[in-house]
């Protein structure tokens, strides 16, 4: 059928479209408009933030995540808490009762007690938080990520840890004054070999 | 809409590319997928060295390896643009309703697979951004608490980054643009000859744009990360990383809380909203010859061809309509050859058929309008449900006849207005080329009209007693003017059809 079909004498009005001088300048001039537009709304959403950059004018699209007199202290420890049960050693009866491979001499509880954290930066206490031990079980480690904005100069950092059962107290703590720069990421870690803080 | 007409009158209606969106994020992806071909062949993959070859790439190879970076930075951004677009037109357009709910529920998916893609593209340049959104990103997995220790500890410091979690970087960003592509087919699997790729002019036009873009606007890095400073000042690429401010403005559990909203909300649109929803078309076996052309037109693959069940000695096919995935358009029907006016018998019935649009009240309607109309000269319109206000037309010397889409008109009924049904022309009036509300109603049409399409048009009927007028329905004013040009030329030049001619007409129909 196809080869029949000659556009002048078988197409319909209105299905070829008729281009004339007007409508081709018109459409010159709109698809230069449109291109610059559409590049314009690409690239400035994209990219501008680069190019508008300059030492006098602050650039409008950039995002501050930090304002230049700011620093980060970021806390990240992974640490177990102790057993919330001491250890019991087993007598001989009770060993005898256990399958040969299960004889272990001591009989330990898995859960572990909750660890305490608590951060204080020139004696205000920034972040106190209380972590679980992670596991069905309650036997895995109790784990602090947490990120504090802080204004930069001399500051006096203060963390303490507490894994044991008791009420009151610490086991571990470190404190320090610190210089921060602007845009300085201090981290707090806890060195789980030498069972003591780490800053880096 | 009006906007749309804008594009149209520069673009002409056939290179919209509003028209074209859905093909338009294919190409980009492709031109994404090469670009990324090239960058990865030559990007070194460690940790400490990364960021070195990207400079490479981006200053001394300027005029490959550069081009090449920014031209897929750009894509993916024009790639949102587009899915965005793409995404509002539908719903604007009421195109997410009823069965066509499966595209716009798969299309969810592909919204989050799309930013996630970009996302982890921009941790490979391992600058300030990069640290800055990996950290954020890991840490807002890591709120979710399923890892044993957080994802996050791994950019604590200098050093605690090693080569082999960069490499499950790269893995990631090469594995979720490929997961992107499996839903992007997904997403197109109800559709029968979906577009994915545009129109040439569109593509080549859209290339150029970005290689412009690129040329003049090179992608560029931020300073090499630094583990042991927090990026300060960030040059956001904001078509992606917008979620990065909103994550650390609300925080990770409103932000988990944000998304999961969002996507349901999203996907299950199609089922809260109130619709009408059509009555699927139905088959007659008695009239259905198993031919196949109703299989063939059918935009959303709801006609199956399966084995005669009613053991019709000659014919060995017949039409199934899969009701979940019919939107009532009435191709089928348009394109069934049962579908003839010209039978005999009060009723026609046809192989194929929209009980709520019959062809035979078509039919009726047909000539009930050539009975009506008074003027020197009967024109009849031929509308679809989405296309002008067709009342509005109606006058002593205009009837009209709704369709449900203007691919329900087969070419018999054309041959019948200007012959039997006493018609002096016809006019079709439906959506833009390539806007059509059922998908392919104008362009099968077109290919019906113009014989490339069967069942086609017959050459003998004269091309200049029809007229076609597609148009959207804030369009009133050209269908107006293109319906009143057309009247003027049919009573001007005569073209008014004589009864002899009609005569003839007649002879040529019963051929």
């Amino acid at each position: 059928m196809r080869s029949e079909i000659t556009p002048d004498k078988y197409f319909p009005k209105g299905i070829e479209e008729k281009v004339t001088l007007a409508v081709l300048i018109r459409r010159i001039i709109g698809l230069s408009v449109f291109a610059i537009l559409t590049m314009f709304i690409l690239g400035f959403f994209s990219a501008a933030g680069h190019f508008l950059t300059s030492e006098t004018s602050p650039n409008p699209l950039a995002y501050h995540y930090l304002a230049e007199n700011q620093a980060m202290i970021k806390v990240s420890i992974s640490h177990s808490g102790k057993r919330i049960t001491e250890c019991k050693k087993r007598t001989k009866a009770e060993l005898k009762k256990l399958p040969p491979n299960m004889r272990a001499a001591m009989s330990c509880e898995r859960e572990r007690t909750p660890v305490l954290l608590v951060m204080t930066v020139n004696d205000e206490e920034v972040y106190r938080h209380v972590s679980r031990p992670k596991g069905l079980s309650k036997d895995g480690a109790s784990i602090f990520y947490q990120k504090l904005v802080v204004p930069t100069g001399v500051h006096e950092v203060s963390i303490q840890m507490r894994d044991s059962v008791r009420d009151e107290g610490y086991d571990f703590e470190y404190k320090e004054k610190i210089e921060l720069v602007s845009g300085r990421n201090f981290v707090v870690t806890f060195d789980e070999q030498n069972q003591n803080f780490k800053v880096y | 809409m009006y906007f749309e007409g804008l594009l149209d009158a520069i673009f002409g209606q056939r290179f919209n590319p509003v028209y074209h969106l859905g093909a338009l994020c294919w190409f980009f992806y492709w031109i994404v997928s090469i670009t990324g071909i090239y960058l990865f062949l030559v990007f070194d993959t460690g940790v400490n060295v990364v960021y070195d070859s990207i400079e490479w790439l981006t200053h001394d190879q300027w005029w490959l390896g550069g081009i090449a970076r920014s031209l897929h930075r750009y894509a993916s951004d024009a790639m949102v643009f587009a899915m965005l677009i793409h995404m509002l037109r539908e719903f604007a357009l009421d195109r997410y309703h009823g069965v066509r709910w499966f595209a716009w529920f798969t299309g969810v998916p592909i919204i989050w697979l799309l930013l996630t893609s970009g996302i982890t593209g921009y941790w490979l340049v391992w600058d300030e951004l990069a640290q800055y959104m990996a950290i954020a990103s890991f840490e807002w997995l890591d709120w979710l608490s399923i890892f044993s220790e957080p994802i996050a500890n791994n950019f604590l410091r200098e050093g605690s980054l090693g080569d082999r979690f960069f490499t499950l970087l790269i893995f990631i960003h090469i594995f979720v643009p490929l997961a992107l592509l499996f839903v992007m087919w997904i997403h197109l699997l109800r559709m029968a000859r979906a577009e994915i790729n545009p129109p040439k002019a569109i593509a080549w036009g859209a290339f150029g744009l970005l290689m412009v873009l690129s040329l003049v606007f090179p992608a560029v890095s931020h300073p090499p990360a630094d583990l042991s400073k927090v990026p300060v000042v960030l040059n956001l690429d904001w078509w992606y990383l917008f979620v990065y401010p909103a994550l650390d403005w609300m925080g990770a559990g409103a932000m988990w809380a944000t998304a999961i909203i969002f996507s349901v909300v999203l996907s299950i649109m199609p089922f809260i909203i109130p619709h009408r929803a059509p009555t699927p078309a139905v088959v007659n076996l008695d009239n259905c010859n198993g031919c196949g052309r109703c299989f063939e037109d059918c935009p959303f693959g709801a006609v199956t061809m399966q084995p005669r069940t009613d053991g019709h000695p000659s014919y060995e096919f017949e039409a199934i309509v899969k009701e979940s995935f019919c939107t009532a358009c009435g191709t089928c029907s348009g394109a069934c050859p049962s579908s003839s006016p010209y039978r005999r018998g009060e009723e026609l019935i046809t192989g194929i058929d929209l009980p709520d649009v019959p062809l035979t009240a078509v039919r009726a309607r047909l000539n009930a309008e050539a009975k009506r109309l008074t003027g020197d000269v009967k024109i009849v319109v031929f509308g679809c449900e989405f296309g002008g206000a067709l009342k509005e037309l109606e006058s002593d010397v205009v009837g009209t006849v709704q369709m449900s889409c203007i691919a329900q008109v087969p070419p018999a009924f054309i041959e019948y207005a200007l012959s039997r049904a006493g018609f002096d022309g016809l006019v079709l009036s439906a959506c833009r080329p390539g806007d059509c509300y059922h998908r392919l109603g104008v362009h099968w049409t077109e290919e019906r009209l113009t014989g490339y399409r069967d069942p086609y048009l017959r050459p003998k009927i004269p091309r200049d007693a029809i007229r076609v007028s597609w148009a959207r329905p804030t369009e009133m004013g050209k269908i107006r003017r293109e319906l009143g040009e057309f009247v003027q030329d049919v009573t001007n030049s005569k073209k008014k059809l004589t009864h002899d001619s009609r005569v003839e007409l007649e002879s040529v129909a019963g051929e």
